[in-house]
């Protein structure tokens, strides 16, 4: 009951953000989905470090709910794409694990690993979506999705870095 | 004693979390930059003009040449400049720059923050 609870408090977190992310950023869209600034990857670096299951979960989740939303994409699609978008930043936790030397309780990890991760994390979540693109016969914007992502990943770290301090002060002035 | 798992989210969090608060914001130095650039800071509240010579013998626990990596490094973050001296074009002096009358104004800035909490 609890892993759904926070399964589900996860995919709620994630699709505000993406619809957020939508709407704020529309101006940085290139393609439907694909944005030069993608803030929702790094919720989803963060998800997969800190609960690797529920993490999965939501963002399967939520990439189901916001592809269901595309009037073109069968439901089989949907399933796909969702499936596609799990999978990135998951591949992108073991790789960096097993490159990075990094402990399953991240007592390890650095700075500069966690920027590391956002590069690699870009590169594994693109290379999946554009082949799954390929196979539908989409338009295809790696450049701007490996930026997006990557950008959006330290963008939203440093978001949280700001946003933490801040708190910090606050108790702390 | 019971240790918390090696699989626990809220140590993970904490983890993740900690590197977060580490991430590189504008300058950062290095320890002995920081070393650097307080015995700078003494020379020059004494009115002294510190050549790069004197400035690489400064510090006796510190070789020469590991001072002349961190000027250098400190010059590459903006914090110095090496300006000639104008008696001597051979000579060149040790100045702070702009960014680096920032960063003592920060610290100084730290300080009295830190001396109004008592």
């Amino acid at each position: 009951m609890n892993t759904v609870l926070v399964t589900a408090a996860m995919t709620t977190v994630l699709v505000a953000m993406a619809l957020g992310n939508e709407h704020l950023l529309r101006s940085t869209e290139v393609a439907s989905g694909v944005n030069w600034i993608y803030l929702p990857a790094g919720l989803r670096l963060c998800y997969v470090l800190v609960m690797p299951v529920q993490g999965t979960l939501a963002i399967f989740a939520a990439s189901l709910i916001m592809a269901s939303r595309d009037p073109g994409l069968p439901w089989a699609l949907v399933l796909v794409s969702a499936c596609v978008t799990a999978a990135g930043p998951l591949l992108a936790r073991a790789v960096s694990m097993r490159l990075l030397t990094l402990r399953p309780n991240l007592d390890n990890l650095t700075s500069g690993m966690l920027c590391f991760m956002a590069v690699l994390f870009g590169l594994f979540s693109t290379s999946l979506h554009q082949a799954f693109y390929v196979a539908i016969g989409r338009d295809q914007a790696w450049l701007s999705m490996w930026v997006g992502d990557t950008l959006g990943c330290l963008l939203c770290l440093y978001l949280l870095k700001v946003a933490t301090s801040a708190l910090r002060r606050r108790s702390n002035p | 004693m019971s240790e918390l798992p090696s699989n626990n989210a809220f140590v993970r969090f904490v983890n993740l979390m900690r590197a977060i608060s580490v991430l590189p914001a504008g300058v950062s130095l290095d320890p002995q930059e920081e070393r650097v650039m307080q015995e700078l800071a003494w020379r020059w509240g004494l009115g002294e003009a510190v050549t790069v010579l004197a400035a690489m013998n400064m510090m006796p626990d510190a070789s020469p040449s590991t001072v002349q990596r961190r000027l250098k490094t400190l010059r590459a973050k903006g914090l110095l400049s090496f300006e000639p001296a104008p008696y001597d074009a051979r000579v060149r002096h040790v100045v702070v720059t702009e960014q680096g009358r920032a960063y003592f104004t920060g610290i100084s800035e730290l300080m009295h923050r830190a001396v109004g909490q008592r």
